[in-house]
């Protein structure tokens, strides 16, 4: 990989896994109880 | 290596992988038919069909995680190349895997002759400005069109024809497309079933994948830090620190790494980008002769960075020196397949 896709990758990674880990947690806290 | 543009190369190995791949998609999807058919006992044809809706639906996500696994395992540890070796193959597979359980989801609506409520269920524009609402499988179209596109893409035609730079950059849509999947099952399957089975694969696999791509990219920009270089040039080091017949990789500061292979008493620099899909040549060994590429197998000779005939490919080299007992790099490339090794005497070494 290029040194371009390396940085976009390093950049990419942590703000996709904080966004989808914010959606996941709000998903599983606002699930409707059993 | 190729003339041009060739058709698909089948060989042993990509048929071994490939029937490996599909033997486990096949013994997976029967497995879960086979739990949960006697568990759930379906008496409706639609339940019989959701039962095949997640079975096809959970194994693109397991598909995707090991997908997604592969490039940074492999950066982390030169075993797990073998399977990164025809993962496009892997890929490909997904996506006909993703595009079933869709086929299924469809088939769901029409056994009940009502496919206009799925349509009544996209088009609900209220609960896009929902969370809890927002339609999960509008989130599950989109990672399917993404996969799509790179499944369409994935043959060396397109490779070619977008240059790998580009193509690249594309493929890097299945991060997007992993994430949307998370997402689409956390506000649809993990919603219906109260279980902790959901929650627990989705924060496993998202988690994993996360840390493994993580380390993988600290460790490369450790490595992209560079070298300064002194008088214009790049100390490598004294030529027998070179390993025989493979490479030391170093970096000009802003630079793309530089692949320093010795081939015995030969010393030559090479772009570390493979010509191909931009793999990391200096990971390579030299074998028959030429400089072979650690992902697919692509060769160039040492001397100049030319593929050996009939194959076209060419790779920037760099102009190598022998300075006090030390080898010497200069940081900038010359036009691809200019001869730039040098011989060294064997005392040297």
């Amino acid at each position: 990989m290029r040194r371009a896709h390396r940085s976009v990758h390093r950049l990419l990674w942590p703000l996709l896994s904080v966004a989808v880990l914010f959606a996941f947690a709000m998903a599983l806290y606002l699930r409707a109880p059993s | 290596m190729s003339v041009g543009f060739r058709a698909v190369q089948w060989n042993r190995d990509k048929i071994v992988y490939d029937g490996i791949l599909i033997a486990a998609v096949v013994i997976y999807i029967a497995g879960y038919a086979a739990i949960h058919f006697p568990l759930e006992q379906p008496k409706k044809l639609p339940d019989a069909i959701d039962i095949w809706i997640r079975a096809f639906g959970s194994c693109t996500f397991i598909m995707l995680t090991v997908i997604l696994s592969i490039g940074p395992l492999a950066r982390l540890n030169p075993r797990f190349l073998p399977l990164l070796y025809n993962r496009r193959h892997f890929g490909v597979l997904t996506f006909l895997v993703a595009a079933t359980h869709f086929w299924f989801l469809l088939d769901w609506y029409l056994v009940q002759h009502n496919l206009i409520n799925l349509v009544t269920e996209l088009t609900k524009w209220q609960d896009y400005t929902t969370f809890m609402d927002f339609p999960f499988k509008t989130i599950g179209l989109a990672a399917l069109l993404i996969l799509f596109l790179m499944a369409a893409t994935s043959h060396d035609f397109w490779l070619s024809f977008l240059t790998p730079p580009i193509w690249k950059a594309l493929h890097m849509g299945v991060y997007v497309a992993y994430g949307l999947v998370v997402v689409h099952v956390a506000l649809g399957a993990m919603q219906d079933d109260e279980g902790i089975v959901i929650p627990l694969m989705l924060v496993v696999c998202f988690g994993t994948v996360t840390v493994l791509h993580v380390l993988a990219g600290w460790r490369e920009w450790t490595g992209d830090r560079g070298l300064a270089a002194d008088d214009g040039w790049l100390k490598v080091g004294p030529p027998g620190a070179l390993p025989d017949k493979g490479a030391r990789i170093i970096a000009a500061r802003g630079g793309e790494r530089i692949a320093v292979f010795r081939d015995g008493s030969e010393i030559g620099a090479l772009t570390n980008l493979c010509a191909h899909q931009n793999g990391p040549i200096g990971e390579g060994r030299i074998i028959d002769g030429c400089v072979t590429c650690p992902w697919h197998g692509y060769q160039y000779r040492l001397a100049d960075g030319c593929a050996p005939p009939p194959f076209t490919e060419k790779l920037a080299t760099y102009r190598v020196r022998l300075n006090r007992g030390m080898v010497e790099v200069h940081p900038r490339p010359l036009p691809p397949g200019t001869p730039a090794a040098i011989q060294i005497p064997t005392d040297a070494l």
